[in-house]
């Protein structure tokens, strides 16, 4: 799989959107993406890409399109 | 010693797990196995639908996930001089439904076998962790079988006294009785016991600062330390104490907020409302300087006149709370007794916190987190790094 399919299947699988929702998912905005959804998004991307994130990042993770800007400090480029 | 196990249920592990468990070798702290078996039940509870509906099952998924798992790890770095000291023997508490699993997670990592005997009281919880790890022990990580039992039996001293007679830690969630009870029990001579007995604890809240805060974030904190377990975790704040300048402002506020949770969230039993009332009714009967404040009867609170752990004999769930106003720091003193566990915050520095602890000699706060955080499941419990503890440290010349 791609990065992009990676990371899409992050959100698909621990939020359970549909994958024309993730351009402009929201933390908060989206019921399922609720605090309670954010540890296991965070969990399931780890997993993806094999990284272990700071805290600051977890915290900064509030959009789909700004995950992509976070990971790039984990040098997972798209 | 035998013992009729047809009593025990086993909801992860079977009787000759547990017969044969002093022969079991013990692992090094942190081992390769037990970390990987770990993240792996982290996995299985993410992908369980039937967890979703359990914040506190999710909270310790994510609490075991790979990299928080490593972060714990390099915090330790004498990891390579310690293992396991045997068989852990965990009785597990009735008031909080997933601490069976910080206690165990603990145990398992220092490398010990562990064993838990859950409360009679039955927790959704408890089963989807407790299948979970069955599914993994006989799929992809049947190495580590041997490693863990999970059971429920009546109460029983004959089988409590059997585990107690074959483990090397004894560790005890609950109340004095419970604990007083299993102490009874003898232990073999080098076995050691951690004991996690009833504690209260308190927030102390700066007014002035809470007034610059998003009230409802800070209503919804509060409320996972509190209604989320029926306030009956160790760590749900039972005193509120207020600071600062703005004191009248800010309680209005912060319980109105609060309230709005409540009623829609909180599903109150009548008998939690007459428990209350009779609590605040009868500390007012026993003591000096009692007021009740509060008119509805989900969030019932009385407001002392002077700060003193006494009152903690008339504490009990679902909402009840005790406030006092501070002039000055130094008055939260009195009640850091060893009952109390945990001091959460808003707006008061840490710092300032720990020095009074110190400075004072007290006996009691061993935890200080951020308001909204009691909750956080943390491998340090009540003055204890838990799996340092739970370990055998080898002493060699490097």
């Amino acid at each position: 799989m791609t990065n992009l399919e990676l990371y899409n299947n992050a959100f698909v699988e621990s939020l359970g959107v549909d994958e024309a929702e993730l351009e402009e998912l929201e933390y908060q905005k989206n019921p399922a993406w609720d605090s309670v959804g954010h540890m296991g998004l965070v969990a399931a991307l780890e997993d993806a890409f094999d990284i272990m994130m700071d805290t600051d990042d977890i915290i900064d993770l509030s959009s789909y399109k700004k995950g992509k800007e976070i990971l790039g400090k984990y040098d997972v480029t798209f | 010693m035998q013992i009729n196990s047809d009593k025990i249920e086993f909801l992860v592990g079977n009787a000759e797990v547990l017969e044969k468990s002093a022969e079991t070798p013990v692992l090094p702290m942190f081992s390769e196995q037990m970390k990987s078996f770990l993240s792996d039940l982290s996995r299985e509870l993410f992908a369980d639908p039937r967890s979703k509906g359990y914040k506190d099952v999710l909270s310790y998924a994510y609490w075991i996930r790979s990299s928080s798992l490593q972060q714990a790890e390099s915090r330790h770095n004498d990891v390579d001089m310690r293992l396991g000291r045997g068989l852990a023997l965990h009785i597990a508490p009735s008031n909080v439904p997933v601490n069976f699993a910080v206690s165990m997670t603990s145990s398992a990592l220092a490398g010990n076998i562990s064993v838990v005997r859950l409360s009679s009281k039955q927790f959704v919880q408890a089963d989807i962790i407790c299948s979970a790890m069955e599914r993994l022990l006989t799929s992809s990580h049947t190495a580590l079988r041997t490693y863990f039992c999970i059971i429920r039996y009546p109460h029983d001293p004959e089988i409590t006294g059997w585990l107690s007679s074959m483990c090397d830690i004894r560790i005890i969630w609950g109340g004095d009785r419970t604990i007083n009870e299993v102490r009874a029990l003898p232990l073999p001579t080098r076995a050691i016991e951690m004991t996690f007995a009833d504690r209260f604890s308190a927030a102390v809240i700066n007014s002035d600062e809470y007034l610059v805060q998003d009230s409802k974030k800070v209503a919804e904190g509060f409320y996972t330390d509190t209604y989320y377990t029926d306030q009956n975790a160790c760590s749900s704040p039972r005193f509120v104490i207020w600071t600062g300048n703005s004191v009248p402002e800010a309680r209005e506020r912060f319980w109105e907020a609060l309230a709005e949770l409540v009623d829609r969230d909180y599903d109150m039993q009548p008998l939690q409302a007459v428990d209350k009332y009779t609590a605040v009714c009868a500390a007012g009967m026993s003591m000096d300087g009692i007021k009740l404040i509060s008119s509805g009867n989900r969030i019932v609170r009385a407001e002392l006149e002077r700060l003193t752990p006494d009152v903690m004999k008339f504490k009990t769930g679902g909402g009840l709370f005790f406030e006092y106003t501070a002039s000055s720091l130094e008055e939260i003193v009195p009640i850091l007794t060893k009952q109390c566990q945990t001091l959460s915050l808003l707006g008061i520095s840490v710092k300032d916190v720990k020095e009074l602890v110190f400075r004072n000699g007290v006996r009691g706060c061993d935890r200080i987190v951020p308001l909204g955080q009691t909750m956080g499941l943390e491998f340090i419990w009540d003055g204890f790094r838990m799996i340092e503890t739970m370990t055998r440290y080898m002493y060699y010349d490097k």
